[in-house]
């Protein structure tokens, strides 16, 4: 039965390499142009890998670089935060998304968390998903194995160390299980959007002629709450929220 | 002249100080009671006594043109002197209607006689003055025409216009200087004059007739305002040379110096405003015609150091009155408050020069920092549209200090010895792209809480379960109920073992297949060693629900056992009694399970 499955999904990951290699040249290549500084190139080549119908943090993180080499500030952070959403523990991903952000005009505080929140969103963000899922696997067989061993032994002094081998496994692996999900939920959670034009206004409600609140700027992350006809209700890290047209951002 | 008449009058005055006639007589004439306003009239006080502080009235409603003229007559007609007195003045009406001249008064010997008030009629001008001088004044100041000129009259809002003030002197008359009195201010109008130094006489014509004329001043404005916007009037005072009758012993024209005063008219300038269709978001009211230009001193700059963006905009147009668009840069680069220079000229055409801000710009954090294209839009004048300027992108490129790594150059080194900073700045720069990949399909989820994962998280759980129902029902699977049975059943095992390794020694093989039935029972039946009889078993066991016929096996191998202890058997026998208390044992076993 085991063998079955894995065989099965060994052809699969055999079959999705083999149709993926056209891709994966075209990501070489686009590496290579990125590497002669022929951003433009690179960016094209970047983009020919998204058309086939793939995608990778990696494309992500190197498209937003050639945007960011060619001072596109919106589409560089919307690529940055694409990659972050595949995984926000990446470090260059955050390190150059930092970076891209300081080419935008606006800056919104972000209102203060509680500590335990933040200490659980920053742990839950050390790891990427697939190590966390991995994490929590590991620890699953190897709770199963201090079970098992826990049961054959006899004697005392080793039935209590595989015991506390078999608790530890569960409890790490659960944990792991967790912040798995606490991570798929922050990705998941809020439908974020970045600001394309480089100054938008932002109205009271949802028409033009309502009140002027205040204006944003090219590569604002915003989250949208809601929409109403062509418009969508947004809401800025500083908790104030507006109304603006929905052509003006694109959702991640 | 005036003294010799006074000391005249004074002698003649002592002369006939004591034949003083008794009666005083002080009038006051005037020399037409009805007259034109463009005439004028004589006023006379005759005193036929000298007197002293002579006070004219405050001729009222009227401009005093001369006098007072005074005069002292004395006269001896056959023994009989006369005397007299006047003051004469020319009087030209202000107004139409009946003017009052008051009261003159003057003390004689030490009492004030008074005149009686004079009225006087003022109609509408006449045409034929009655002054001849004046009439040649007239047609000389006639000859005088102060005009203001606008270059346009519905200009649009913030379009130069000029003004210019032109004195038109007609050939018979001469302007010696003139005198702005009052220089108007151009309420809601930026100006600015522009005096010639030189003023040059030129040949024109005013009214059809041949004029010389002087373009006095220009002043270029820039309406401020939209509609009827007025133009005061400019006001000078001239000295104009009239020609009089008289003429110099050589028989030339004796010229005659006379002040006038001359404004020009109001003007009004229609103002229109600026069309509001196709207003650029970005127009805050400049006209004209312009350039913007940018530039920075040095694009790429190191941490902390500073740049300076010079933002400049040049042509024509209302260069003073424009405020330079604002420039806004990212958090991370500080930019200070613009320093603002003007270069600019003024002519008739209006202004034209340069407007410069120059912000100054300090790389706080390392990274790219782009400016974002600077709009300016203004109304073209020519074309009656608006036009709007972008400059190009300015890229500010700050580089962290770890750059100076890198840089063998011995200065850079210096300040990295000095400065452990660059430790952790080689961390944070810009991270080059990724070459590695793992590609997969668009849409496709993440690993967590996929089939696999769930299969393979979920698997050892299912293990360990069902180890554990493995466990528990290996544990059940072979007897009895508690720790202690599990125990006898293992003392019985043993004791039956023991009976089969005692096979060959008669004596040992009873006694311990007895104490392996014993044992069986007490496991099986709850009975303590004392309570063993063979009644007591027999009834325990059909009490169990064993058959008889097992029963009666049992109890006689127990007594088989009994026997043995008094009397021996033949080894051969052992054999099959061991098989047979095995055979019941298991036998009775069964039946008190079931």
């Amino acid at each position: 039965m085991k063998t079955t499955f894995f065989s099965t999904l060994m052809v699969i990951i055999i079959s999705v390499n083999a149709y993926s290699q056209a891709a994966d040249s075209l990501f070489v290549a686009g590496n290579n142009a990125y590497a002669q500084g022929n951003y433009k190139e690179s960016l094209r080549l970047y983009e020919k890998v998204l058309d086939k119908g793939y995608m990778s943090e990696a494309v992500y993180f190197n498209l937003a670089n050639s945007h960011y080499k060619l001072n596109n500030v919106a589409e560089s952070i919307y690529f940055y935060e694409k990659a972050k959403k595949l995984d926000p523990s990446d470090p260059a991903i955050k390190n150059n998304l930092t970076y891209a952000e300081q080419m935008r005009v606006d800056e919104i505080e972000a209102l203060p968390q509680p500590e335990v929140k933040e200490f659980t969103k920053e742990t839950a963000l050390a790891l990427s998903l697939t190590s966390w899922s991995w994490i929590a696997i590991i620890s699953g067989f190897l709770a199963f194995g201090s079970f098992i061993v826990y049961f054959l032994r006899s004697k005392t002094a080793q039935k209590r160390l595989f015991f506390t081998l078999f608790v530890t496994f569960s409890f790490t692996g659960l944990a792991s299980h967790l912040m798995a999900s606490t991570q798929e939920r922050i990705i998941q959670n809020s439908q974020y959007a970045i600001i394309f034009p480089e100054e938008i206004k932002v109205y009271a409600e949802p028409n033009p002629k309502s009140e002027r609140l205040f204006m944003l700027h090219e590569g604002t992350k915003v989250s949208v709450e809601s929409e109403f006809n062509e418009f969508s209700k947004i809401k800025l890290k500083d908790g104030s929220t507006g109304w603006t047209r929905s052509s003006y951002f694109k959702e991640l | 002249m005036r003294n010799i008449v006074t000391f005249t009058m004074v002698v003649i005055g002592f002369i006939i100080s004591h034949s003083a006639i008794a009666q005083v007589q002080f009038t006051a004439e005037a020399s037409r009671d009805n007259i034109g306003i463009n005439e004028r009239v004589k006023v006379s006080f005759t005193v036929n006594k000298p007197g002293d502080n002579f006070t004219p009235p405050d001729f009222e409603g009227f401009r005093k043109v001369g006098g007072p003229n005074q005069s002292v007559s004395q006269q001896f007609v056959n023994g009989k002197s006369s005397y007299e007195l006047s003051f004469t003045y020319f009087l030209e009406p202000q107004k139409k209607g009946t003017l009052r001249i008051d009261q003159a008064t003057i003390n004689i010997e030490g009492k004030i006689y008074k005149t009686t008030p004079v009225s006087i009629k003022v109609g509408d001008a006449v045409d034929k003055p009655n002054d001849k001088s004046a009439i040649k004044k007239r047609e000389a100041l006639n000859g005088i025409h102060l005009v203001a000129e606008v270059s346009k009259s519905r200009p649009y809002l913030n379009e130069p216009i000029y003004v210019v003030y032109k004195l038109y002197v007609s050939r018979n008359t001469n302007v010696r200087n003139w005198q702005a009195v009052d220089n108007p201010d151009f309420e809601n109008f930026w100006s600015r004059n522009i005096d010639n130094d030189q003023l040059s006489v030129k040949s024109g014509s005013f009214g059809g007739e041949p004029y010389r004329y002087v373009a006095l001043r220009k002043t270029v404005l820039y309406p401020q305002k939209t509609g009827e916007l007025k133009i005061k009037p400019l006001t000078l005072d001239l000295s104009v040379e009239v020609p009089t009758d008289r003429r110099d012993i050589f028989g030339r024209r004796l010229y005659e110096t006379v002040e006038h005063r001359i404004s020009a008219k109001t003007r009004t300038v229609n103002v229109k405003p600026l069309p509001q269709s196709g207003k650029p978001a970005s127009f805050t009211g400049a006209v004209g015609k312009f350039n913007l230009e940018t530039s920075t001193d040095r694009a790429g700059i190191e941490q902390g150091e500073s740049t300076e963006l010079e933002l400049k905009i040049s042509g024509r147009g209302n260069l003073q009155l424009i405020n330079l668009p604002d420039v806004s840069s990212p958090p991370g680069l500080e930019l200070y408050e613009p320093e603002r220079k003007e270069d600019i000229k003024v002519n008739a055409n209006g202004m034209r020069g340069s407007v410069t801000n120059t912000y100054t710009l300090v790389g706080q954090n390392a990274g790219k920092f782009p400016i974002s294209p600077i709009e300016f839009s203004y109304f073209d004048l020519r074309s009656g549209s608006y036009k709007t300027l972008s400059s190009d992108e300015i890229v500010i490129d700050v580089k962290g200090r770890s750059n100076a790594i890198a840089n063998n150059n011995d200065k850079t080194n210096e300040i990295d010895r000095r400065t452990p900073v660059n430790k952790i700045s080689g961390v944070s720069s810009f991270k080059f792209i990724k070459t590695d990949t793992n590609l997969r399909p668009l849409g496709s989820k993440h690993f967590f809480r996929s089939t696999t994962y769930w299969v393979l998280a979920l698997t050892p759980i299912g293990l360990a379960l069902g180890s554990l129902f493995f466990f528990i029902f290996r544990k059940n699977q072979p007897h009895g109920k508690d720790e202690t049975s599990r125990k006898v059943q293992k003392l019985a095992k043993k004791y039956l073992s023991e009976a089969k390794q005692n096979l060959d020694k008669p004596d040992k093989f009873y006694q311990s297949l007895e104490m392996a039935l014993y044992n069986f029972l007490k496991a099986k039946l709850d009975i303590s060693t004392s309570d063993i009889t063979k009644q007591s078993v027999a009834e325990k066991l059909t009490h169990a629900g064993v058959s008889v016929d097992n029963k009666d096996k049992f109890i006689e191998i127990l007594s088989k056992c009994e026997r043995a202890r008094y009397a021996s058997f033949k080894a051969s026998q052992l054999g099959d009694d061991y098989n047979h208390a095995a055979r019941v044992i298991t036998s009775i076993d069964k039946e008190i399970k079931s």
